[in-house]
């Protein structure tokens, strides 16, 4: 049975825990863990309920295995759901900010611990200007740059026509470039 | 100038999407090799895509598959959505049950209070209505058939109306035997 698993697609292993046997779950989970444990990471800027946020997306996933359709892409439809775990625990908790020690950063071997500080350092600042972009301008920008949406998949995710996604992609990044060139000043 | 910067920053924006072709790749390369703000709006956009999209990718807590399992275990049996769809409209039809029921209690309580009792009493009224014309038009066509026509045709009229007033009369003994206050009692009154 764990055999057959392995090679069954998305949609056959949520048949199979739709027929009442809640162990096939356990597939989606390890299949998908580590992509919704990084989006929830990305969105909610690195805060230590990740792992809990990431928990609560995978049963919302489960209770809504009936309203899953085969057309899209099962990938797509997680993260929409964890998208919206995230929104509505941001609405209850107010978002503050995460010390730029604590963020992790990218271990570059090939350069020296100076230019590595100074790299830290900017993507430090990178962060912290996402985290304070306001939430429907950074919701693509993580979605589409971080995790590598596509349009069509942040159309869905999103439930947003393209061209206002574009829209808000666009402003997100000249906000962003504002803020930067604005503290290197 | 500015018009043309415009159309070239809506390239910038798309070489970041991902969806310039060549031609376009190439006009834009030639464009902000000749002008510094567009080469500096690219350059700057450049480098913060680049921090964007070198994010490391985390792994998660190992004991994820278990703690998410043991969650799911614990949830209460509640079935699938169609059930809970089909609890929400049986609730629903409940309150509305209930609703028409408490329109119409005071009706069953204390007759010739409630909503109802309004509805029977106005159609009641309405053919009460219907029926006095309906007399006086017997009794006209009685007098000018007693005065124009043959006695035949006068037992003629007389008779349709007289069937007429039969179905009136038996709808009024059903209409009595179904309403206990409706038609007699009122009207006794």
């Amino acid at each position: 049975m764990g055999g057959n698993r392995l090679d069954a697609t998305d949609y056959e292993i949520i048949k199979i825990c739709l027929s009442g046997q809640q162990e096939a779950f356990s597939e989606l989970v390890t299949r998908y863990k580590k992509l919704i444990h990084n989006v929830i990471y990305n969105l909610s800027g690195g805060k230590s309920e990740v792992s809990d946020l990431a928990q609560d997306v995978f049963i919302r996933i489960y209770r809504s295995l009936h309203r899953y359709n085969p057309d899209y892409r099962f990938a797509t439809w997680a993260i929409k759901i964890a998208t919206n775990v995230y929104l509505d625990w941001n609405r209850q908790n107010k978002m503050e900010s995460v010390a730029v020690e604590n963020i992790a950063e990218i271990s570059d071997n090939r350069s020296n611990p100076e230019e590595q500080h100074l790299k830290d350092e900017e993507m430090g600042r990178l962060r912290k200007a996402i985290n304070e972009l306001p939430e429907k301008y950074r919701l693509p920008v993580v979605l589409f740059h971080q995790q590598g949406l596509s349009y069509k998949d942040l159309e869905e995710v999103l439930n947003l026509p393209v061209s206002i996604v574009k829209n808000r992609l666009y402003r997100a990044r000249i906000s962003l470039k504002g803020r930067l060139c604005l503290e290197e000043e | 100038m500015r018009f043309r910067c415009n159309r070239y920053r809506n390239l910038i924006m798309r070489y970041f999407d991902r969806t310039l072709n060549r031609e376009e790749n190439n006009l834009l390369k030639e464009h902000t090799d000749g002008c510094s703000n567009c080469r500096t709006l690219f350059d700057d956009l450049q480098r913060i895509m680049e921090g964007l999209e070198k994010t490391v990718q985390l792994d998660p807590d190992p004991e994820l598959e278990t703690l998410v399992m043991t969650r799911i275990h614990s949830l209460p049996e509640t079935g699938n959505g169609k059930q809970g769809g089909f609890i929400i409209a049986l609730y629903g039809s409940l309150c509305l049950a209930a609703l028409l029921l408490a329109a119409s209690l005071p009706t069953l309580i204390l007759p010739g209070t409630g909503i109802l009792d309004l509805i029977s009493r106005g159609v009641r009224d309405l053919y009460s209505y219907v029926e006095m014309a309906r007399i006086a038009r017997f009794i006209y066509e009685v007098l000018a058939l007693f005065f124009s026509q043959t006695v035949s045709d006068v037992v003629k009229a007389a008779y349709n109306d007289f069937i007429f007033a039969c179905f009136a009369a038996a709808s009024m003994v059903i209409g009595y035997f179904l309403r206990p206050d409706w038609g007699l009692k009122e009207m006794n009154k």
